[in-house]
């Protein structure tokens, strides 16, 4: 049967062997000559909370899931602009390739009861440059009229081209989307899943929907030419994400991001700390998030990702922690060693 | 008694059009080269003078995807298409755009058993010092075609030849095609509607070739399966262009017309409308 994904790696030089014993390489050279991020201009808590919440199904009222979480972790958006930067990648049915509709509106309808001013969501989506399918298709855009909440196409959107805050990429500046730029809290919304070149892919690596099509082309080259944890890194830094909210009702485990195989874990995981989200999240799927190059290189600068330094809240991790199928090359990864 | 389908699309036009005389992708939006060629093709006289498109910024003779950007290949493809359609001369001087974008090619790659194609192809990138995709390499590749006749001399075969190539190679097993990867690690991959549509319109005279053939059966199956005013439109646009009755992708086009306006893509609506108003000005047709 032809399947549906549709990967930019034809673009990449490196096998996926390849391309993971490579990661270490730019970073150690950094390491040994200059940091490719001013620490200056990086802080990270000293502890990161990260609130794991139980959501059995899509049946549930996340917009009360959500709104509970934002509680327990104090977050104020009041008199804010938020905007909720999805994972929409392609349609299939009966798949978990996207962040499902119905958790981005309930967390649109909790920021809004948290007194936000304003809800945009957006996306760019990486190999389909057709978002009006997407957006309909899924299902996302009855629920933006029913709750008249703006939709930004970031592949389209004008752009601003901004310094990037650290030189992973090796490039000076990328061109970003306004929206997104003029917005005072930016939470990112993934789907939890593997993800066949990175290991896994959650809070961090969804910002490859931020980079605008329109400038750069469908698929996204120019970061896979640059690296997928230099340009994710990059991305982190420049973009500084305030909030992530990770769809892990039903994941994605296998061949991800779009081939593998749906995954029920009923959980939505939240947290400032990007990093120690997804490090939360790679420990609950079974892997090791320290052997993941991007995770482990943000811990210098971008958040926190020893379990020591991350601060459990709502539901107990153990609770959700099972062992995820990966394809062959990531199995070192597993947290027992493969 | 005129279509409001028709009616409501061409107003948001009207209604949109920026001071500079171009199109934003939404209303209230600087101008960007790709919705503002599709605005003024579906347009037509009734967006005259083009003086956008006409002054439209270009360095080295590639033009800009937006003011103060870069170039982005394959919406100078469609800008080429544009010009020609439109019978305008760019300031630059279309002969000097057509040698630029024949300039252009992807960077090459070493083979990997990763991908079942031929990496060695090099065609049209959306932007330097990336690979080939289908899409730029379609819309230059009509580009050329469109422009053989009037400027044989300034058309390098050679591009013309690459471009095919690439095409066919990267052609799915169905037939059609996807952004541009047809097998990944032994897994085949599904086309998608809008790229097999503008694939076709580029090897619409090749239409024998077995690969081309498959693709024509795929875009006839799937033209209303994926709904949208880009998909739709350019559905429409391929089948007419391949001289084949798209009456079930017309009436699909003019239902998702609603949606079209309750989400304001500019480029969404422009594909709509040029496509919906049926005339055959030969902008895509060779």
């Amino acid at each position: 049967m032809a399947r549906s994904f549709s990967d930019a790696m034809a673009g990449a030089r490196l096998s996926r062997r390849e391309f993971v014993g490579a990661l270490s390489i730019p970073f150690l050279a950094a390491g040994c000559s200059r940091r490719p991020y001013d620490p200056r201009r990086f802080s990270k808590p000293a502890r990161s909370p990260v609130a794991l919440l139980s959501a059995p199904s899509y049946d549930v009222d996340f917009a009360d899931v959500i709104g509970r979480g934002l509680r327990e972790l104090d977050v104020d958006v009041r008199g804010r602009r938020v905007f909720l930067k999805p994972n929409m990648v392609e349609y299939e049915p009966g798949t978990a390739i996207n962040t499902n509709p119905l958790v981005i509106i309930g967390a649109a309808v909790a920021f809004r009861s948290a007194g936000a001013a304003e809800v945009i969501v957006g996306e760019g989506p990486g190999h389909r440059r057709d978002t009006e399918y997407l957006v309909t298709r899924t299902g996302l855009f009855d629920h933006l009229r029913e709750q008249r909440i703006r939709f930004i196409d970031l592949n389209q959107d004008d752009v601003r081209y901004v310094p990037l805050e650290s030189r992973y990429m090796q490039v000076e500046q990328l061109a970003l989307p306004v929206e997104l730029l003029r917005s005072d809290f930016i939470v990112s919304m993934p789907k939890l899943k593997t993800h066949h070149w990175a290991g896994m892919t959650a809070s961090m690596k969804n910002f490859f929907g931020a980079v605008p099509g329109a400038v750069y082309g469908w698929p996204k080259n120019v970061l896979h030419v640059h690296g997928i944890p230099q340009s994710i890194l990059d991305l982190n830094a420049t973009i500084r994400p305030h909030f992530s909210i990770v769809d892990a009702v039903t994941c994605m485990e296998g061949d991800g991001p779009i081939m593998g195989h749906p995954r029920s874990m009923g959980m939505v995981a939240m947290g400032r700390d990007l990093t120690a989200v997804d490090a939360t999240c790679a420990r609950i799927i079974g892997l090791d998030p320290a052997q993941m190059p991007y995770l482990a290189e943000a811990s210098r600068f971008l958040g926190n990702l020893e379990e020591r330094r991350i601060e459990h809240r709502g539901e107990a991790a153990a609770r959700f922690a099972t062992t995820f199928d990966v394809l062959d090359s990531f199995k070192p990864m597993r947290l027992n060693g493969g | 008694m005129p279509d409001p389908s028709f009616t409501s699309l061409r107003q948001i036009l009207l209604d949109n059009r920026n001071t500079d005389g171009g199109w934003g992708y939404y209303a209230g939006k600087t101008s960007r080269l790709e919705p503002t060629c599709w605005a003024l093709l579906a347009l037509g006289s009734e967006a005259r003078p083009f003086d956008v498109l006409r002054r439209w910024p270009a360095a080295g003779g590639l033009m800009l995807e937006h003011r103060g950007g870069e170039p982005n290949f394959g919406f100078h493809g469609v800008a080429l298409l544009t010009l020609r359609a439109l019978s305008v001369e760019h300031e630059a001087g279309n002969a000097a755009l057509l040698a630029a974008v024949q300039q252009v090619k992807g960077i090459a790659l070493e083979p990997t058993p990763l991908f079942k194609q031929d990496n060695s192809l090099q065609a049209w990138p959306w932007v330097p010092g990336t690979f080939s995709w289908v899409e730029p390499t379609a819309w230059c590749l009509l580009a050329l075609k469109k422009w053989a006749p009037a400027m044989p001399a300034a058309i390098d075969r050679s591009r013309v030849d690459v471009a095919e190539r690439l095409l066919i190679d990267r052609c799915c097993h169905d037939g059609g095609w996807n952004y541009g990867n047809a097998d990944v690690m032994g897994q085949q991959l599904k086309a998608f509607v809008p790229t097999t549509a503008v694939a076709l319109l580029a090897m619409q005279d090749r239409s024998s070739h077995p690969a081309i053939e498959r693709s024509v059966k795929y875009l006839e199956g799937h033209a209303t399966l994926e709904r949208s005013g880009v998909a739709l439109g350019l559905a429409r646009l391929a089948l007419s262009a391949l001289h084949i009755s798209g009456e079930s992708v017309r009436d699909a086009l003019r239902d998702q017309v609603p949606t079209i306006l309750a989400l304001g893509s500019q480029l969404s609506a422009s594909l709509a409308l040029y496509a919906l108003k049926g005339t055959d000005d030969g902008a895509l047709v060779l």
